[in-house]
C-alpha cells in the first residue's frame, strides 16, 4: 500500500468518524467518570477502529477495498453509515475500557472489574423468566418506576448523585438517555437484556433513593 | 446521533436532564486536534506486509502493543475472510456469511407491523428509493419479522431482518428462527444470482451449518438463512 493510499484511508476514517467524537467521548466519559481519561480513551478507540476498519466494512458491507469503502460512503445515507460506526466504536471502548481495568497496573482503575460483572448470575435468572419470585422487578414494575422517576424532575444535587453509580450503571443510564432501548443497550454493551432492565432499574432507585 | 435524539425534546425529564448534562461536554478543539493529527500520522492502518514488517520489528509501549496486537489481529480476519477471487464468488455461500441484525444493534423494529418496512424507509432516507420492497408473503405466512439492519452488498443496498417463527409456523412445527436478508441486485449481481430457487447447506464461519433458501423476485435477490451462532465483530 502507497503512502498516499494509506493517507486517504486515514482521512477517509477520520471524515467518517469526526461527527461522532463527541458523541464518543460523552459514551466514554460515562464509563470513566474522568475527563482525561475519557479522551485517552476515545484515543484508544480511534486507533483501534482505525485499525480494524477494514475488518468492518467487509463483515458490513461485504466491502472487500479500501476505494470500495471510500465509494460506498459516497453513495449510502451519511446518517447510517455514521451510525454503524459510532456503535461498533462504542462497543471497542466499552471493551477497551474492561481491558485497562483488567490490567490493575494501569491507572484506568477507578472501577473495579467486579463492578461490571457483579449481577451476571442475576441477569442469567432474570432473562430465564422463571426467578422473578426471587425479589427481581418485573419489567412491568420496572415500568411503573420509571414512569414514576420520569414525572419527578431530578434534584439540584442530582448529578453529584448521579457520580455514586458505578461504571455500568452510568453507562446504561447514558444510553437509556440517549434513547437507545433496552435492546441496543444490551448489544452495545454486550451484557444480557435482563442484566440492562436490573442495572437501570438499580440507578434509578439509587438516584430516586439519594434524591431526598 | 441525529438518529437517535430527533425525539429528545419529549422525553421524560430523566432522560432530557442526562441528555443535557452530557450534551454540554464535548473535546476541545485542541483535543479534536489532536486526535486528526494521530489519526493522520498512525502508520499501518491499512494491512500491509511493509508495515507490518515494520512493526514486528520495534520496540513499543504496553499500550501500544495492545494496540497492535489488536491491528494485527484485525488484518488477519480481514486477509482470511477475503475471497479468492472475482470468479470464485459464490453469492449464496457469500449471503450466508453476512451478519445478521443480532451482530449490531438494529436500525429498525418490525415487531408488530410486518408492512412497515417501506415507511422505515421512507422516514430514515433522503432517498425515498433508496430501498422498497414488501416482505415476500410466503415468509410472512411462517414468519413474524422483528429486528432489522441495513447494509449494503455488492454497492446495493441490503436489509436483514430477524425472522421469528409465527403461531401457524408453531403449530406445524417446520420453521426455526431465522434471518432474512433482501438484496437490491446490481446489473453485476442479477447475473451472478441464481435465477432459480435454490436451497443448500453451507458452513458458517463457526463451522456449523446453516441451511439457506435463495430465490430471486424483479430487482431484489431473497436469502433465508437458518440461523447458527452469533458472529463476533470488534476487535
Amino acid at each position: 500500500m502507497t503512502k498516499t493510499a494509506q493517507q486517504n484511508w486515514n482521512s477517509f476514517f477520520a471524515s467518517q468518524t469526526e461527527k461522532s467524537w463527541d458523541a464518543l467521548y460523552r459514551f466514554a466519559l460515562s464509563l470513566t467518570r474522568n475527563e482525561p481519561e475519557a479522551e485517552d480513551l476515545v484515543q484508544q478507540t480511534l486507533l483501534k477502529a482505525l485499525t480494524g476498519l477494514s475488518t468492518f466494512f467487509k463483515t458490513n458491507y461485504q466491502i472487500e477495498s479500501p476505494q470500495a469503502a471510500i465509494d460506498l460512503a459516497h453513495r449510502i445515507e451519511p446518517a447510517i453509515l455514521e451510525h454503524h460506526l459510532l456503535n461498533w466504536m462504542m462497543k471497542i471502548a466499552k471493551n477497551s475500557f474492561l481491558d485497562n481495568i483488567n490490567r490493575s497496573s494501569r491507572r484506568l482503575t477507578h472501577v473495579p472489574l467486579d463492578e461490571w460483572n457483579e449481577s451476571e448470575a442475576e441477569s442469567v435468572s432474570q432473562t430465564s423468566g422463571s426467578h422473578a419470585e426471587q425479589g427481581r422487578i418485573s419489567s412491568q414494575s420496572l415500568a411503573q418506576m420509571e414512569d414514576e422517576f420520569f414525572n419527578q424532575a431530578l434534584d439540584d444535587d442530582w448529578l453529584r448523585k448521579f457520580e455514586t453509580l458505578n461504571a455500568k450503571q452510568r453507562s446504561v443510564l447514558f444510553l437509556a438517555a440517549e434513547d437507545y432501548s433496552y435492546k441496543e443497550i444490551s448489544q452495545l454493551l454486550d451484557i444480557p437484556l435482563g442484566t440492562v432492565m436490573s442495572t437501570l432499574n438499580r440507578a434509578i432507585s439509587k438516584l430516586k433513593k439519594s434524591a431526598k | 446521533m441525529d438518529l437517535k435524539n430527533d425525539n429528545q425534546k419529549n422525553q421524560p425529564a430523566f432522560k432530557r436532564q442526562v441528555h443535557e448534562y452530557f450534551k454540554e461536554k464535548s473535546l476541545s478543539a485542541d483535543s479534536k486536534r489532536k486526535l486528526a493529527d494521530l489519526i493522520h500520522g498512525t502508520p499501518a492502518a491499512l494491512p500491509s506486509k511493509t508495515s507490518f514488517g515494520l512493526l514486528r520489528n520495534r520496540k513499543v509501549s504496553p499500550l501500544l502493543s495492545s494496540i497492535m496486537s489488536a491491528a494485527i489481529a484485525a488484518s488477519i480476519t480481514f486477509l482470511l475472510v477475503q475471497p479468492t477471487s472475482e470468479e470464485t464468488l459464490d453469492p449464496i455461500a457469500e449471503l450466508t456469511q453476512l451478519p445478521g441484525p443480532k451482530v449490531y444493534p438494529p436500525d429498525f423494529d418490525l415487531e408488530g407491523d410486518s408492512n412497515a418496512m417501506n415507511d422505515i424507509v421512507y422516514e430514515l432516507f433522503a432517498d425515498k428509493n433508496f430501498f422498497v420492497s414488501d416482505l415476500p408473503a410466503q415468509v410472512l405466512a411462517e414468519y413474524k419479522p422483528s429486528e432489522g439492519r441495513f447494509f449494503s452488498w455488492d454497492g446495493e443496498p441490503a436489509v436483514s431482518i430477524q425472522m421469528n417463527q409465527n403461531s401457524n409456523a408453531k403449530a406445524k412445527k417446520v420453521s426455526e428462527p431465522a434471518t432474512l436478508l433482501i438484496v437490491k441486485l446490481s446489473e453485476n449481481s442479477q447475473r451472478k444470482f441464481p435465477k432459480e430457487k435454490v436451497t443448500r447447506k453451507v458452513a458458517g464461519k463457526s463451522g456449523k451449518m446453516r441451511k439457506v433458501k435463495v430465490w430471486r423476485e424483479g430487482n431484489f435477490g431473497y436469502a433465508m438463512v437458518q440461523e447458527s451462532v452469533a458472529l463476533n465483530d470488534t476487535p
